[in-house]
């Protein structure tokens, strides 16, 4: 499981664990579904046309094997591209910890990339919700710079309450530095 | 000026079975990198167990009525 890959520091406690918002894998998971009935019901509706229409003469009722056999097919392939897109979600996530910010971009099932930001390394949390949708469902992306690594800086679209999200980020900064300050203050 | 031309005939069963046997292929492999991964990377032992049971339960009857055209009608 993911945890174990991860490997947390010891004493280390998530935060939270965010993944894009609802409204996004909704809308892939309709099209993938859209794909899958769409073409069935065009098949359907050929059957219903009156032979006056059916310039073609086919009847599928003569095919029926073959016709089962093809949408049996496609329906499993509409099917394995839906959870493709259910994989790809569920696995693209934000682990917040009270030290850190890991950062896993399921891109495709063999590209993935694991990003890990230290908090006290973080500044500037930036917060943009653009669009109707976005305000409305309140989503957006929330990208943030580390101090000194230009080319680490990250950016992540569709997250889910951003500011919310930059409260708890911002809150944990705070807290991580105070606890670093008071460590460094104790050991002088 | 004499033109060669070359006529294949492959009967639709053959053809539908090989089609069969390529589907099932895919499936198969997509199934094993399916799991693969809800297993390494998922966080959640529930939703794993939910997901690719859900994944067997709609896919594996559809390629089961794909065998029976097949191998029975």
């Amino acid at each position: 499981m993911l945890f174990e890959k991860v490997n947390l520091e010891p004493d280390e406690q998530v935060l939270k664990i965010v993944r894009r918002h609802w409204f996004l894998i909704t809308v892939e998971l309709l099209v993938s579904f859209l794909v899958a009935v769409v073409p069935l019901l065009v098949l359907f509706l050929i059957m219903l046309l009156p032979d006056s229409f059916n310039a073609l003469n086919v009847h599928l009722e003569n095919f029926l094997p073959l016709s089962t056999f093809a949408v049996a097919c496609w329906l499993l392939l509409s099917i394995m591209s839906g959870f493709m897109v259910w994989t790809h979600y569920y696995l693209d996530l934000w682990i917040i910890t009270d030290r850190r910010i890991i950062v896993v971009d399921q891109i495709g099932f063999f590209h993935r990339n694991v990003s890990v930001f230290r908090l006290e390394r973080m500044q500037d949390i930036e917060v943009t919700i653009r669009g109707f949708i976005p305000t409305l469902l309140n989503f957006g992306s929330i990208s943030a710079q580390t101090a000194g690594h230009a080319l680490h800086n990250f950016e992540s679209r569709g997250m889910p309450d951003p500011r919310g999200l930059q409260a708890i980020i911002q809150k944990a900064m705070d807290a991580r530095l105070a606890r670093l300050h008071m460590t460094g203050t104790e050991s002088e | 000026m004499n033109e060669l031309t070359t006529t294949l005939q492959i009967p639709v069963s053959t053809l539908v079975e090989l089609v069969f046997y390529v589907v099932v292929g895919i499936y198969a492999i997509f199934s094993a990198i399916l799991y693969f991964h809800w297993q390494q990377y998922a966080s959640n032992a529930k939703v794993t167990g939910l997901t690719l049971g859900i994944y067997l339960a709609t896919t594996v009857p559809l390629i089961i009525l794909m065998g029976v055209v097949v191998f029975i009608v």
